[in-house]
């Protein structure tokens, strides 16, 4: 039986791959030999998939695109950013250790957070599962949940970025380190590193609401709120909102900052390392607008001519000194 | 109910990473296939389909798929291989060099004929290794039977045993696909009739 059954695919076999035999490949009606018939006729598909990765490979290759999915995928140059924002708010928030709620919430269920970082000097664009859209900048990240859109829409921010929210029900809120901002819908810019001295809250129109551990503070357009975490004070002043729509073209407005929060900004735009050569000059105060497309050296000077400040590079980085 | 989100006919609303990469892994080769209906560069292919995956995994919250998962993607790859010829018309291809069979296009929204391919080439794989040195000579190398039993130094009569002993054993492994092919062409047939 066996022996038969192997000779009748001897046969068939040959119809098509002896070509002594092949002039009588007509139709035989027989489910063997129509198979038989299917496998030659698929040759060239089969014989394409050699010369394919193996499906584990290939995985490979994309595996490391999937977790930081959006980050690579959209990156854009913020200049083409139009900007018609609605509403911008500026965190500018120094001194963040990133544990908090976000480690409480990571035990429920089988919850996995999405994070997004950008490196020194960096811009990018992230687009959240809700369409919210973000900007972030130099040596920023930002986390959310896959409960994100569905529970809340809570994201966890550190860096520098400008947000424009989608309006939906669940309020948008952007937990920092030692605060939050809640907000509807909104575009907004965020600028937030890890080591600093305070939050600082620009809002230019609509209406958000910061909260610190105790208490939660409504703000207007125009207003600029500061909080100090050394001191927990938080002052309230008006800005001229015109300054800061700029920040997405690399505009960075500067009202009587800190030479030192200047110089921690510019180290993480830039990547370069600066040294004070005196604890005094970290005081100076500097007023001004720092495009950060501009070089390095170009913006040094620019603080050169508007501060009793020198800089000198050498190879360990940029020393500032006294002019 | 039009607003309910069926993945692959299993009621998971949420994909995990490790059943998209299992996923990935099982129809990679056939959704390759696929695109090479319409592409002739097989980097091109890989590249086209690894970021229809890539791009369904971000999005994978927000689309409704209607029939299953695996028809979703193939349907997707082959609607931006298309996309992608008509994009690079500079890089015209003689309609020989394709592997698309005009005839079969009516049925273009089926994927039999991959799928079957990667099957085919996986029971290939199968084969006792001096059988399959055989068969392959003759099925990618399109040799006779007289030139594989010299270039082998073996009797023309072992090749021709060897090849029936490979295709009754291709033929066992394919059964379920193979009776599934039968029952289209049966249907062509009284179509046509």
């Amino acid at each position: 039986m066996e022996n038969k059954e192997n000779n009748k695919f001897e046969h068939f076999a040959s119809l098509f791959h002896d070509q002594e035999k092949s002039e009588q490949a007509g139709n035989v009606l027989d489910d063997d030999f129509q198979a038989v018939e299917k496998i030659y006729n698929l040759r060239e598909k089969v014989n394409k998939i050699a010369q394919l990765t193996l499906g584990e490979e290939a995985w490979k290759k994309i595996e490391w695109r999937l977790v930081e999915k959006k980050s690579f995928t959209i990156t854009r140059r913020l200049r083409n950013f139009r900007y018609a924002a609605i509403f911008i708010l500026l965190v500018a928030l120094t001194g963040v250790a990133g544990i908090m709620i976000f480690q409480s919430s990571q035990t429920k269920n089988k919850i996995t957070f999405t994070e997004v970082a950008s490196s020194t000097g960096e811009m990018r664009e992230v687009v959240l599962p809700d369409e919210s859209k973000i900007w972030i900048g130099a040596s920023s990240s930002l986390k959310y949940s896959s409960e994100f859109g569905q529970k809340n829409r809570e994201i966890i921010f550190n860096g520098e970025a400008m947000f424009d929210i989608k309006k939906a029900e669940l309020p948008f809120q952007v937990t920092l380190d030692n605060a939050s901002i809640k907000v509807h819908g909104t575009k907004f810019l965020v600028t937030s590193y890890s080591q600093g001295s305070n939050n600082e809250v620009i809002l230019l129109e609509g209406k958000i609401k910061y909260h610190d551990k105790n208490k939660s503070y409504n703000m207007s357009p125009g207003e600029r709120l500061t909080d100090n975490h050394l001191t927990g004070n938080i002052t309230k002043n008006q800005i001229n909102t015109e300054y800061y729509c700029e920040w997405v073209n690399g505009k960075v407005y500067l009202d009587n900052c800190k030479l030192n929060d200047l110089i921690f900004l510019m180290e993480q735009w830039y990547g370069a390392t600066f040294t004070f050569e005196s604890n005094p000059l970290k005081t100076y105060k500097f007023t001004g607008v720092i495009n950060k497309t501009e070089t390095l050296d170009y913006n040094l000077n620019i603080i050169t001519l508007t501060n009793k400040v020198k800089f000198y590079k050498n190879e360990h980085g940029v020393i500032i000194i006294n002019d | 109910m039009a607003d309910k989100k069926e993945m692959d006919n299993r009621n998971s609303p949420i994909l995990t990473k490790k059943q998209f990469g299992d996923f990935f892994q099982k129809k990679y080769h056939t959704a390759c296939l696929v695109a090479l209906r319409y592409l002739t560069d097989t980097d091109q292919a890989e590249d086209l389909v690894q970021d229809v995956f890539v791009t369904f995994w971000e999005k994978r919250e927000d689309l409704k798929i209607k029939t299953n998962l695996q028809n979703y993607f193939f349907t997707a790859i082959k609607n931006h291989a298309l996309n992608q010829v008509q994009r690079d018309k500079s890089q015209t291809v003689p309609l020989s060099e394709l592997l698309i069979d005009l005839a079969e296009e009516e049925n273009h929204e089926r994927f039999d004929d991959e799928e079957l391919a990667v099957n085919i080439a996986l029971a290939i794989d199968e084969l006792p290794a001096a059988c399959r040195n055989i068969f392959t000579l003759a099925y990618r190398e399109k040799l006779t039977y007289q030139q594989i039993a010299s270039h082998l130094d073996i009797s023309k009569n072992t090749v021709k045993t060897q090849m029936g002993i490979a295709y009754r054993q291709l033929r066992e492994k394919l059964k379920k696909w193979v009776v599934v092919l039968f029952c289209l062409n049966i249907k062509r047939h009284l179509n046509k009739l």
